[in-house]
Order: structure tokens, then sequence, then C-alpha cells
């Protein structure tokens, strides 16, 4: 068998014979992706983002022997990284009743009370066009941090890794239709959530024109 | 009359949502794909719902991400280096210990490696005479020169370019900057 055509499987197979090097760029090409989903999975659940995508990359080095070329590099740092987070998450008792009451309060759809006085206030949100940057930032941050766990590891990494359903499916240990599953009920909570930020304008009245009263859809 | 969707032509719950789902993430094949659009052709509701619902995946973008630190990787690649017991430099030592945690950290990193130093000179003066004591991992590779000339009082007295010269692992910056202190 000749050496591998993927780049990232040949780096893999020169690191498995003991080339640092290999490793070294490995942990250069990947550090980006992998701090992006430890920081967007833990969310606000963790301050220790950097320790959490170190401890992945320690993973990562003890566990390069487990590595298979059949699988992509990515992924299957990616599914370290899933793992790791879980630990984190688990370490730091994941407090549902705070994250079930953030949802709740976001949503309010059936996997959590409908009644939420904050999504009540919410409908009195300005639209995107009235918020700064930062703030519509935070909003969408927020809705995307008081997903559920698995659908928002789910939007993490179809949304900002632009992994396609099989490889989501390979990272999270699941299947590709639960993954299908996960993203529709996900992408039906940040359309509640979000809705009034992205709703399209309602048609702009024209001026009315001298003489046309006709012409303004408000007097319809 | 309308369109049926591939295996699916009347639930208008879960599978036919699914498959919207991957419809918008181009997840289907072109002939599923031109289903889907036939069947919205005949559902403009439902073609309305779906523009709302990529406008809102759009808007996910403004869930921006943060830069990488500058020496995340170094630390990384140091942690590692201990790991296998490969020597690194002491510098790098430092800013390992030190993490992204700031100075007091990192001047502590030094005690540590300080006191290293101290068990390191007690293990050669009680050793046996071919010095076979195996070094503290901590201390791998620490010119010890330099080590033993520091003292803890004066590494967290150190100004700012003192202490960069420090974990530089440069002593004619650290001597440059302790003149600059008039230290």
């Amino acid at each position: 068998l000749g050496a591998p055509a993927d780049p990232d499987q040949r780096l893999m197979a020169r690191f498995q014979k003991g080339d640092a090097t290999a490793f070294e760029v490995l942990v250069h090409k990947f550090q980006g992706p992998v701090l992006s989903l430890v920081r967007r999975y833990l969310g606000s659940r963790s301050a220790g983002v950097e320790d959490v995508a170190q401890e992945v990359f320690f993973r990562v080095y003890r566990s390069r022997a487990t590595y298979e070329p059949r699988a992509k590099v990515g992924t299957w740092i990616y599914r370290i990284t899933v793992n790791t987070c879980l630990n984190e998450i688990r370490r730091l008792g994941a407090d549902k009743n705070r994250r079930v009451a953030g949802f709740s309060a976001l949503f309010g759809d059936d996997e959590a009370e409908s009644s939420s006085p904050a999504l009540a206030d919410a409908s009195a949100e300005p639209p995107s066009s009235r918020l700064a940057s930062g703030e519509l930032g935070a909003r969408v941050r927020a809705a995307v941090d008081a997903l559920p766990e698995q659908q928002r590891l789910a939007v993490v990494l179809s949304r900002y890794h632009a992994l396609p359903y099989e490889e989501v499916a390979a990272a999270m240990g699941t299947t590709v239709p639960a993954v299908k599953s996960l993203l529709t009920r996900a992408r039906e909570h940040l359309r509640r959530a979000l809705s009034r930020y992205v709703a399209a304008p309602e048609a702009a009245p024209f001026p009315p024109t001298a003489g046309s009263p006709d012409d303004d859809p408000a007097a319809a | 009359m309308t369109p049926p969707l591939p295996d699916d032509p009347s639930s208008p719950g879960g599978p036919l949502r699914e498959r919207l789902t991957a419809y918008l993430d181009g997840e289907l094949s072109p002939a599923e794909a031109r289903a889907v659009l036939a069947w919205l052709e005949a559902h403009p509701q439902a073609l309305r719902d779906l523009e709302e619902h990529r406008r809102v995946w759009a808007l996910l973008s403004e869930y921006g991400d943060e830069p990488v630190s500058p020496d995340f990787a170094d630390r990384v690649l140091e942690r590692g280096r201990v790991e296998a017991g490969t020597p690194a430099t002491r510098g790098a030592r430092l800013r390992l210990l030190a993490g992204g945690r700031g100075r007091a950290v990192a001047a502590a990193a030094a005690v540590v490696l300080v006191l290293g130093a101290g068990g390191l000179a007690a293990r050669r003066l009680f050793a046996p005479g071919d010095g076979s004591a195996a070094l503290p991992t901590a201390i791998d590779g620490v010119p010890s020169a330099l080590l033993e000339s520091d003292d803890v009082a004066r590494i967290a007295a150190y100004s700012d370019d003192e202490f960069e010269a420090l974990l530089a692992d440069d002593p004619e910056a650290l001597a440059s900057a302790a003149k600059g202190r008039g230290g």
C-alpha cells in the first residue's frame, strides 16, 4: 500500500511513526477548529476553553495509535473534541435546571414550558436593523447556547464547521437520520428565537402620489 | 395537483420537515432536490417558512469566533514535550507552566523551577559520586547557573521588560532590562 492521498492522513501516518514535527503541524492546523468547537459547544458553561482544547490535543497525542486511516483525521479529532467536551460538561455537573429554564425562556416550546415571561418580553425586542452588531451577535449566541446539548452540537458542527451530515454523525457518534432530526428541531428552535431579527420587511408602502390615495396599501 | 415528495407524499410532520432541512443543507440528491422544489411551488407558505429558516441560518454568522491565542500551539506542544520527557527550553517551560494565566502564575512557575533547582543542587550534593540521580522532569534542560542566580523575590519584582526577557530565556536582555530599571 502506498502513502495515503489525503495530506492529513499522511501527517497522521508520520505522527504514528513518532515524527514529532507531524504532530506540531496537526496542532497548528487544527487548533482553530478545535478551539472554535469547544467554545461554541461549551458555550457559557465553561471559562476554561483553552484548557479543554489543550486536553483535546493531549488525547490526540496519547491515542494516536488508535487512529485508523479509514477515518478523516479532522473527523477523528472532532470526535475526540466532542468526548472531551462531554467530560467537561459532566465535570461541571451540567446545571440541567438552569439550561432548561434558559431554553424555556427562549423558545417556550414542547421541550419546555411555553408560557415564558422572558419570551413575552422578547416580543418587544427590536428587529435586527435596530440592533448594534455586537448586540445581535450576543442574541444569536444566546439562542445557540440555549439549544439542548445534542442539537447545539449538531448545529455547531454543521453550521460553523461546514461538516456534511455523515461527518457530523461520525463526530457525534450517532447516525445520519439522528443528525437530520436534531438539525430539524434545532432549526425550528432557532427560528422561534431569532425570526424577529430576520423577518422579511413588510411591503414598504409606496409614498402616496398626489391625487392617488388608492396607491397607499394602508388605505386598502 | 401538488407534486408529492419522494416516498413521503402526504406527511405534514417530521419526515417532510427533515427532508426540507436536508434540502436547505444541500444534503439531497439532485432528483430529491428537484422534487422538493416542485412541491414547494405548490406550497407557498412552506416556501416562505423555508426562506425564513434560511435567513435564520445565515444569521448565525453573527455568532463570531474568537482569534486563537498566539501562544496556544506553543503551550500545547511544550506540554506534549513534557509528557514525552523531551527537553525544552527554560523559557518555554515557564510559558507552559504559566499557561495563559498571566504573570502571577508565571512567577509561581519560576518559584517551582527555583525550588526544583534547589532540589537538584541537594541531589548533586548527596548523590553518589557518579552523579546519576535522575533530574527532576520540571527542570530538564534548564540552564541551572542562571536559575541558581535568581531568587523568587527578584522575579516577583521584575519589570515587564525583565519578565519578558526571562520568558525569552535571554540573560543579556534581562541584564539590560534590569539596568533600565536601575536594578
